[in-house]
């Protein structure tokens, strides 16, 4: 195949490989029945799979498929970066239409591999935060906390607004039949600070400008794993021609990996994406990206690639430090030292190894069908930042429901059947009596009794006869909780038809003394 | 200086994202309330309220239906039907009678395609779970596509909102879905529970499904169920009370609550059907029930028995 046909190849590669995590991420609804696993570029991240698995100590077997990344990445170093990751391909697509710029901050190439550095000293110490930075769950996150809400924002507008024109209902008719409450969101989810997401996102396209592809020459920790193994990987670029530096394939280079020296042409398998532009682009054919290896058995001085990073002892004590000092700070977080009333993790996650498993990668946020699963902010500690919790006020954890507990890639939500989940202590509901219609108001509402799915009622009413400021008798029904019975699933704080925050409220489960 | 090119580039996109911000804050202007679907009330001779009893729940319905004149005295030849079920959670399968059976469900939706109806959906907007889930788990889903009818998902954007007549004595306005305000004919049907606040939930009570914003309704619960009966009026409603959820309702969520009615009662009349039921199942006077009482006081139907004709078969 010539070199202009593997460009196009790899052009068709990326948008099939971006439409499919967007199918995918669509598809990730409670109980889809999908061929391929809805959660595959996750499955597939060898650097989410070992470093949770060391963080957690546990074997997490249907992330062992991450070993065929590794074998990948033998072969193809990182082809990876140029071909298939959905992240590079919308940073190739969302690109400055001209540039000609040279490497001109080569040192920066080390900050990923520190970064990569930090987060595997960090997982030996049970710490996973840093896997924010992976560029799987920065799109994940970014697709589910904040371009599918927006999505969903626009197709109700729309429809809302053109309803009235005749000819168009049928075609929303249709819509919202075959994919309202699957592919679409039931009801429109809210996430916190999803603009921030989006603004990142928008950051980290931006920064194509100040120079091509900036995040995986500099930044991208995945890209930091294929690049150590693309220094042994069979397929990598080479100079096969002697040539008169015209430099036209270093200008074309969108990763930096060709610099011309005093020696001659060089270039740098580690940072070499195989996405062909060099080849296509050299007019006397002195590049190539094959599998040959005939260049191999050259002595070392007429090597023409080299590696714009070697892994030194001096990386090595940084980004230990760097992660020692990271995960004690954390410990001095005030959540480290006592719980925050907020933090309601999802169904079965316990708090004190949760974040030693959770990867950040916004799956269960996705398929929660209330919307219930927010990414944190600061419930536990910059430590668990965008880790799940269930903000009942936003969304209740359906009764009926455990897909979180299903999706989950690395059990960090403990798989549990519907019957163990409905047994499984989320939270603790608490009545604000000074706000509770009845209690505050001497109205009747209790909602919450209504809605409280355990059989047995969680939330039970007392009817009273009592005097009313104004000096009325009257009889009413009030709310209580029975501590024993509630599992905090939510839907009563959900539901209260209070303005702003609910006068039932959902905290993190806590233990009362025991009675002597 | 600006192009010719760019000023119009300029003012295009401007008026674009214009027009997108008025459609992202559309609110549908409110309507006056007319909903299609009318109550039929009895021929003289015919009874006003009729009670099927019997152990199949399909033949009841279909035996109180008949006595009660027949489905084709409700649905014509060409009409567009709504069920309106209670189909409240995603996760109580039928056993527990937290959601109408769903062989009283397919057997009306048989019986209006028998009378000629020329499409009959099925729709409830519940509290707990999606609507597509608690389709599912119901049993009504399968039940009723069996029967030849269609499950509807109830999208928001397609309530529009609705003043209340000057009837209403609390209600202003709501949000009501729009096709049951269009459809030709509207067939309400309850399951009788057990309610925690308003002590039963029967036909009145069951129009909540139909409505945005359910949860202001309790705030003055009574009062607000009967007015949402003076705009939304079935042609016709029939409890199913084949089981009866007697303690721990809107949900359930064990056998021990749920007791066998073995019956299904049918009238024109929200009123009369709830109070019969009432009296029937909870062992309680149709004016205990507040929104009952009220219903009655402000002429949306009635409950005085011994002046009615009520019609008891069994099947």
């Amino acid at each position: 195949m010539t070199a202009k046909r593997l460009r196009f190849a790899r052009q068709l590669t990326q948008i099939i490989s971006v439409i499919l995590f967007f199918v995918l991420a669509l598809l990730t609804y409670r109980g889809v029945e999908s061929l391929i696993p809805v959660d595959l570029y996750v499955l597939l991240n060898p650097l989410v799979a070992f470093t949770a698995m060391i963080a957690s100590r546990t074997v997490i077997a249907v992330m062992l498929l991450a070993f065929a990344a590794i074998v990948f990445g033998f072969v193809f170093g990182r082809a990876w970066c140029g071909w298939l990751c959905p992240l590079g391909a919308i940073l190739d697509w969302f690109s400055p239409r001209e540039w000609r710029t040279p490497e001109t901050h080569r040192n920066w190439k080390a900050i990923k591999y520190v970064l990569l550095l930090m987060i595997i000293f960090a997982a030996l110490l049970g710490n996973l935060s840093l896997l924010i930075f992976d560029p799987i769950t920065i799109l994940n996150r970014t697709v589910i906390a904040a371009v599918l809400p927006m999505f969903n924002v626009i197709l109700v507008g729309v429809e809302s607004a053109l309803n009235p024109v005749a000819p168009m209902q049928p075609i929303f008719n249709w819509i919202e039949q075959s994919f309202r409450g699957t592919v679409l969101p039931a009801q429109q989810t809210f996430y916190q600070l999803g603009w921030m997401l989006a603004l990142f996102f928008v950051g980290l396209i931006g920064l194509n400008w100040i120079v091509p592809r900036f995040w995986c020459r500099y930044l991208c920790v995945l890209g930091a794993v294929y690049g150590l193994q693309a220094k042994i990987s069979w397929l990598r670029p080479r100079v096969v021609n002697d040539c008169s530096y015209c430099a036209v394939c270093m200008n074309a280079c969108p990763t930096g990996a060709i610099v011309v020296t005093k020696d001659g042409l060089k270039v740098d398998p580690t940072e070499c994406i195989a996405c062909m532009d060099c080849v296509t682009e050299c007019p006397e054919s002195v590049i190539a990206i094959n599998f040959s290896t005939a260049d191999r058995r050259l002595p070392k001085a007429q090597s023409r690639t080299y590696s714009s990073f070697n892994l030194s002892r001096r990386h090595f004590i940084v980004s230990a430090l760097a992660s020692i000092s990271s995960v004690a700070l954390f410990r001095t977080a005030p959540s480290a030292q006592y719980h925050d009333a907020w933090l309601v993790r999802p169904p079965g996650a316990q708090a004190d190894d949760f974040l030693s498993k959770c990867i950040r990668c916004s799956e269960c946020i996705k398929v929660c069908p209330t919307g219930g699963l927010q990414p944190s902010l600061f419930e536990s500690g910059l430590e668990g930042i965008w880790s799940p919790i269930l903000v009942s006020r936003i969304g209740y954890c359906d009764y009926g429901c455990n897909a979180c507990g299903q999706i989950c890639p690395t059990d960090a939500i403990p798989p549990l059947t519907l019957e163990q989940k409905r047994n499984e202590i989320i939270g603790i509901a608490y009545i604000d009596r000074d706000r509770c219609i009845p209690w505050a108001n001497y109205r009747t509402c209790v909602v919450c009794e209504e809605m409280c799915p355990v059989p047995q009622k969680a939330v039970r009413l007392e009817q009273v006869d009592v005097v009313t400021p104004e000096g009325k008798p009257i009889r009413l029904q009030r709310p209580h909780v029975v501590y024993d019975l509630c599992i905090g699933c939510g839907i009563c704080e959900y539901q209260c038809p209070l303005e702003g925050p609910s006068a039932i409220r959902v905290y993190a489960p806590t233990k009362l003394p025991a009675i002597e | 200086m600006l192009s010719r090119r760019d000023f119009l580039k300029l003012v295009s996109s401007l008026s674009l994202s214009f027009l997108s911000g008025c459609l992202l804050r559309v609110e549908n202007p409110s309507v006056i309330p007319v909903m299609t679907a009318t109550p039929i009330p009895p021929a003289s001779g015919q009874p006003y309220l009729t009670i099927a009893r019997g152990n199949n729940p399909a033949t009841i319905t279909r035996a109180a239906i008949d006595a009660l004149g027949g489905m084709s005295k409700f649905v014509q030849a060409g009409n567009d039907v709504i069920i309106k079920p209670n189909i409240c959670n995603s996760y109580n399968p039928p056993e527990y009678a937290s959601t109408t059976n769903p062989d009283v469900v397919a057997e009306l939706v048989r019986m209006c395609l028998e009378a000629g109806a020329k499409r009959v959906r099925v729709m409830d907007q519940g509290f707990s779970g999606t609507q597509a889930e608690a389709y599912k788990r119901s049993g009504i889903k399968d039940a009723v596509e069996k029967a030849g009818g269609q499950m509807e998902i109830m999208p928001s954007a397609k309530y529009v909102k609705v003043d209340f007549p000057a009837t209403s004595r609390d209600l202003q306005s709501q949000h009501i879905y729009q096709d049951i305000l269009k459809a030709d004919v509207l067939i309400n049907v309850p399951i009788a529970k057990h309610h925690g606040s308003a002590q039963v939930t029967l036909a009145m009570k069951n129009l909540m499904g139909v409505i945005l914003n359910r949860n202001n309704i309790h705030l003055a619960l009574n009062q607000r169920i009967a007015d949402l009966s003076t705009v939304i009026k079935p042609t016709l409603n029939v409890i199913d009370a084949y089981r009866v959820l007697t303690s721990h309702g809107p949900t359930g969520g064990s056998l021990d609550y749920v007791m066998m009615g073995n019956a299904v009662i049918a009238s024109h009349d929200p009123v009369a059907t709830d109070g019969y039921a009432t009296q029937l199942f909870f062992k309680m006077k149709p004016q205990d029930i507040g929104y009952i009482k009220i219903g009655a006081e402000m002429g949306l139907g009635r409950y005085d028995f011994d002046q009615l004709n009520v019609k008891e078969v069994s099947s």
